[in-house]
């Protein structure tokens, strides 16, 4: 069975909405700003990709608001701006055969962790009490989209690191091709602008510590490493049959994935692991490696990912690696862990259709380790017929994913 | 009684963002005010704290209306 994207939702911290987030990827523009709040003096890196705008209160009561943390206000948000693309109606009761997979990476971390930003209209609370646990636990946020959508089927939450919420659509791919649903709401969500976290990742040194907006300078040859962000990516993948039966708009097809483990340390990043996801993904479409017009890297800005990333695509790819247009969506947004990934399928998504790619913010000096084409400084125009989205984790957890482009 | 139904009403007030106003003593906090089992703790907890007492489970589940509740607390708060 054939699988296709019909509806997108987006919370980051360039846009709220999918074209308010595209436009700002295509235009470049840095989604990085100075953290609001305490503890800036204790952090080297006093900047954050953070979630603005955004009114809770229009699409959840008090009463749901307080049982939610902020990573599942806005996966659940995301997930409504989705289904919602998708040509559904929030209110209908769906009797098709539905399921949500979502990825997260530390679930809901700002509950436990004193919020440096409320949690709008939640009634933050230093004390503990019975909605504590609920909302900490990493399979909140795919219970409220459940509960709000009323989404019957299978439920899963996928925590894989930086790569959950690409895991989580490669998942929901397999689960719609091997026909077992007709329809899955996936995506990652993540929250972790707050004190303790950002410290912890102040301390494992891979945080720029620059302190401006154009901080995150993906495989240039001074990178410095890359800033924590937040925000939802959300999409309803569905079968084709289902998606012409039910005359959804297409935006594109996921025709390929690929999900392995290094097996080889924590935090480090390994070439082989890296180019036999790559790899996977591609023999999982049945396509040759030349066919691939466009990569949207993980591109984390730190010294060790950009160079390991380039030699493993130079591994798949060989010769032609030089031929394919590269960029980092973290260079524009930061890194908001387990949603960074379904964040950045997105913009591959729309890159396929709109046959354009934004760039690799604030590249400037090229690296003799990172040699390939990154797109640098504006969008380009590209016919792109099949693209990857590539994704690595902490635990070596990779997953790739293959997107062709949806022609009628 | 009446020192004690006003602070009571305040706590479910506050646990369950409605007008203390609109709480009256036949009000019943799952049925009038919607409270789930998790409301029903954080009220609890709350009432536990102000008064500096425990609440043991079999209380809890006499817990419906205001009026149950300021009758059954009377016993252990003076």
């Amino acid at each position: 069975m054939r699988v296709v994207i019909t509806g997108m939702g987006i919370i980051s911290p360039v846009g709220n909405d999918l074209e308010t987030y595209w436009q700002s990827l295509i235009s470049g523009q840095s989604g990085l700003e100075y953290i609001d709040g305490c503890c800036t003096n204790q952090l080297k890196c006093k900047f954050a990709g953070q979630v603005r705008n955004l009114d809770t209160n229009t699409f959840f009561n008090t009463r749901e608001l307080r049982r939610m943390d902020r990573f599942s206000q806005f996966a659940t948000i995301a997930a409504k701006h989705a289904w919602h693309d998708s040509g559904r109606d929030l209110n209908e009761h769906p009797d098709e055969n539905i399921g949500v997979i979502f990825g997260t990476g530390i679930g809901g971390i700002s509950t436990w962790d004193n919020p440096l930003k409320t949690n709008s209209g939640s009634k933050d609370d230093t004390r503990m009490n019975a909605f504590t646990i609920p909302r900490i636990m990493n399979n909140a946020a795919a219970a409220q989209i459940a509960m709000q959508l009323n989404i019957t089927g299978m439920n899963l939450t996928v925590n894989t690191a930086c790569s959950s919420g690409a895991n989580a659509i490669g998942m929901a791919f397999q689960e719609i091709k091997a026909e077992n649903f007709e329809s899955i709401i996936c995506g990652g969500t993540e929250a972790p602008v707050t004190p303790k976290i950002l410290k912890a990742w102040d301390i494992l040194g891979v945080l720029s510590r620059e302190n401006t907006s154009r901080a995150v300078k993906s495989f240039d040859k001074n990178r410095t490493g890359f800033v924590l962000a937040e925000g939802a990516a959300a999409l309803v993948v569905e079968s084709l049959d289902a998606a012409i039966r039910h005359h959804r708009q297409i935006y594109a097809e996921i025709i390929g994935f690929g999900s392995n483990c290094d097996a080889h340390h924590l935090t480090s990043p390994s070439k082989e692991g890296q180019a036999k996801a790559i790899q996977l993904a591609l023999n999982d479409a049945n396509i040759a490696a030349e066919k691939i017009d466009y990569i949207n890297a993980h591109g984390t800005a730190t010294r060790i990912n950009d160079r390991v990333e380039t030699d493993a695509i130079k591994a798949v790819f060989g010769k032609t690696a030089h031929d394919i247009a590269i960029s980092s969506t973290k260079s524009i947004i930061g890194h908001a862990m387990g949603a960074s990934s379904a964040l950045e399928v997105v913009a591959t998504v729309l890159s396929a259709k709109n046959d354009l790619i934004h760039p690799t913010l604030n590249y400037q000096d090229p690296d003799p380790d990172c040699d390939l084409d990154y797109v640098p400084g504006k969008a380009r125009n590209k016919i792109i017929n099949h693209a990857i989205s590539n994704s690595f984790g902490f635990g070596g957890s990779n997953a790739v994913l293959v997107v062709k482009k949806w022609k009628n | 009684m009446e020192k004690l139904k006003k602070t009571i009403i305040k706590i479910i007030g506050k646990e369950l963002d409605v007008s203390p106003r609109s709480i009256k003593d036949h009000t019943s906090i799952q049925e009038d005010l919607g409270a789930d089992s998790l409301d029903v703790i954080n009220i609890v907890m709350s009432i536990e704290n102000k008064f500096n007492i425990e609440i043991d489970e079999d209380t809890l589940t006499e817990f419906n209306t205001v009026g149950d509740i300021v009758k059954r607390l009377s016993t252990v708060i003076r």
